[in-house]
């Protein structure tokens, strides 16, 4: 009996060293996380005073540098510095605090010096209101060194430790997305004010796929008179019931979209076929912007070239004309093909449509014009001052030219610029090339990323 | 000398519990089977992707055994005929081609070393991220997360990566809690996905999103709401 109790008793201590046993294993293992992430998180901290503080350095001698061929390089350091610590931000854990307009801030002042420093690198000196930018970037930059060191003084003390953040129960429920106030809690406030003042700065508006007004362009292709919701879901059941053998209904209408494109969503679908088809009609002029299909096609038994066909006459029907296709793609029994637009000569890469063909009969199962009615317009081509053999002569001696043509491509900015499109091959890769047909400017380079299923159709 | 025994017999058996317990814990750590990069099973494999492959080939009606997640001789029998059936050559292991007749897609890796296609990883990542935000949301709904992902990408208030936006501290929930990592990509997700790469964005350009029936701060509202979709809200 004695004996019996006594072995109770000692499975019980075996237990609880047990336990104690574990315990100290997690409290090891956590400790050990925990330092981890302490070194990654001061690590970016350091990296990110060190690139504010490298960015506001070269700003200053990108303002003072009289040669325009050493402010190329110059300005090209100060992009890399400041959009790596655009980057770095968004590695702290800074939990609560909203840091939108300070990551703005360092992902525009970078891209204003790449913008700058192309410009430069073309032998063209900074006009004087572009040093005056630079210069006030240079101030804002400085703020932000100072304001940061602050913080750095308090974690070279131990007052304060990243991971410390981590570990604040009950997080996980309350944030998504980034929810938040402007002010962030204790000492992460720093970066609250921080982005309450870059909050402050005007528009900034230049050349750069960064600049503010890029939000503000006006759709150009939009055009026509209002429909209300009545007649946009009649434009929807009939643009997708001109495809033969499908009926479908409009199940559910939705309330207007805002934002850049105003447009009326609505579900529709049919009672012998599966999937559910989503639709935005604008609201001015009725254009159909997009189309998904969410039926699962599960075979293929039509051939790419009659699935070109069929996306083909589908744009005809509806009067997108004179499209042609660039590129094609197979993904899981669909096939994507991208369509631009070709006046006369000239191929219009901004007006570009997407058309997705289901491969099990041919159903249109997506479609996008998005970028045709933001980009369409009736354009004035020009004619090319230079010939085709001279645009030829600027090309490396690298690439081996197989085709070209007159194309207008979009830039960054939201700029359009008329070029010749060389399709060359190095190394067995496809490179397009695009020679400005006005001043003979290499204006971009494209290389063609191969992809198991993919091909061009040019 | 026998009070020597009395006491030894005791320290025997409490080295012996905390190894047990020590143990335990360590197992629990190492035997988590991981999301969607899956592992290559044969015979003597366990784990929760062995039950995954016995509970879908016991549905089929080729495997008759207890779903235990261990891999033996009958499972091994199961996936034989299952192969068999399925144009593969049966050798009773559960590798890529198999997983992916059995409809579990694995992550599609670069072609080749020097010529790599980043799309495959992005596409996977955002698959990933599609399941965990947006599961049972219609199909739109998806599309919409997925595109609300890759116009961060594009903005200059976010990261300029996938990986950079995705996993940026506590953007996204399903990353914060883990669950990217434990629900297996739908294959809704994975079409979603690539509709979303290929442009669709039933958003308009929206960077935001969230379901208004949880807990979100009051900031998120000032935001200029887009459209709804689902059960969520999409905003820029």
């Amino acid at each position: 009996m004695k004996s019996r109790m006594r072995w109770f008793g000692l499975i019980g201590v075996a237990l609880v060293l047990g336990v104690l046993t574990w315990g100290g294993y997690q409290g090891r293992l956590s400790a050990g996380y925990r330092n981890a992430l302490e070194a990654q998180y001061q690590r970016d901290f350091y990296d990110l005073i060190n690139r504010v503080e490298q960015a506001q350095v070269t700003l200053g001698k990108s303002v003072v540098s009289g040669s325009a061929a050493h402010n190329a390089s110059n300005l090209a350091e100060v992009w890399f510095q400041a959009s790596s610590a655009s980057d770095t931000v968004a590695h702290l854990p800074l939990k609560g605090v909203n840091m939108a307009a300070t990551r703005k801030f360092l992902t525009q002042v970078g891209d204003y010096a790449r913008t700058l420093s192309l410009k430069t690198a073309r032998g063209d000196n900074l006009s004087k209101k572009e040093t005056q930018q630079l210069s006030e970037f240079e101030a804002e930059m400085a703020k932000l060194a100072r304001d940061l060191h602050s913080l750095e003084n308090r974690l070279g003390i131990g007052e304060f430790r990243w991971a410390s953040v981590i570990g604040t129960p009950g997080m996980i429920s309350s944030i998504r997305t980034r929810t938040v106030q402007e002010d962030g809690p204790g000492n992460l406030r720093v970066f609250g004010d921080i982005n309450q003042r870059l909050q402050q700065l005007p528009n900034l508006i230049y050349d750069g796929p960064f600049s503010d007004h890029i939000e503000e362009i006006k759709p150009r292709g939009l055009t026509g008179s209002m429909v209300n919701q009545n007649q946009a879901a009649e434009i929807a059941r009939r643009f997708v019931n001109t495809q033969q053998g499908f009926v479908y209904r409009v199940t559910e209408s939705r309330k207007r979209t805002a934002g850049r494109i105003p447009a009326y969503p609505f579900i529709l679908e049919s009672r012998n076929t599966p999937g559910r088809i989503f639709i935005n009609v604008s609201e001015k002029g009725g254009h159909v912007i997009m189309m998904v299909n969410s039926r699962r096609v599960t075979s293929s038994s039509i051939s790419p070239e009659a699935a070109m066909d069929r996306a083909s006459r589908f744009l005809r029907e509806n009067n997108y004309s004179d499209m042609i296709p660039t590129f094609a793609a197979s993904l899981d029994n669909t096939r994507v093909i991208t369509f631009v637009k070709r006046e006369g000569n000239v191929v219009i890469y901004p007006d570009q449509v997407k058309v997705k063909v289901a491969l099990d009969n041919g159903q249109i199962t997506g479609f996008d014009a998005t970028q045709y009615l933001v980009a369409h317009y009736d354009r004035d081509i020009p004619s090319p001052q230079l010939s085709q053999q001279e645009a030829r002569a600027r090309l490396s001696p690298m690439i081996k030219v197989e085709n070209s043509r007159l194309a207008l491509i979009p830039m960054d900015g939201g700029r359009e610029v008329f070029v010749y499109e060389f399709r060359g091959t190095y190394n067995e890769d496809v490179y397009f090339i695009y020679i400005n047909a006005k001043n003979g400017r290499e204006e971009n380079i494209l290389k063609l990323i191969q992809t198991p299923n993919g091909e061009l159709t040019m | 000398m026998r009070k020597t025994v009395g006491i030894k017999r005791p320290i025997a058996v409490l080295i012996l519990a905390s190894l047990l317990v020590g143990m335990a814990t360590f197992l629990a750590h190492e035997n988590r089977a991981f999301g969607q990069e899956r592992r290559t099973l044969w015979w003597g494999r366990s784990g929760s992707d062995v039950r995954l492959v016995q509970s879908t080939l016991s549905n089929w009606g080729y495997y008759k055994g207890k779903i235990d997640g261990y891999y033996a001789y009958s499972t091994v029998a199961a996936v034989r005929r299952f192969q068999r059936d399925a144009g593969l050559f049966p050798d009773g292991v559960v590798g890529r081609k198999t997983w992916e007749a059995l409809g579990f897609p694995v992550i599609a890796r670069a072609q080749t070393a020097f010529r790599p296609v980043t799309r495959n990883d992005e596409l996977s990542l955002l698959a990933r991220v599609i399941t965990g935000e947006a599961q049972g949301e219609p199909y739109e709904g998806q599309v919409a997360v997925g595109a609300v992902i890759l116009n961060r990408v594009r903005h200059p208030s976010f990261p300029k990566t996938l990986a950079g936006v995705i996993y940026e501290p506590w953007a996204f929930e399903s990353v914060a809690n883990g669950l990217i990592w434990t629900r297996p990509i739908s294959p809704t997700a994975w079409r979603a996905a690539q509709d979303a790469l290929n442009g669709w964005d039933p958003t308009f350009g929206s960077v935001f999103f969230w379901n208004p029936s949880k807990p979100v701060s009051g900031w998120i509202w000032t935001r200029k709401i887009i459209t709804r979709l689902g059960n969520h809200v999409f905003a820029r």
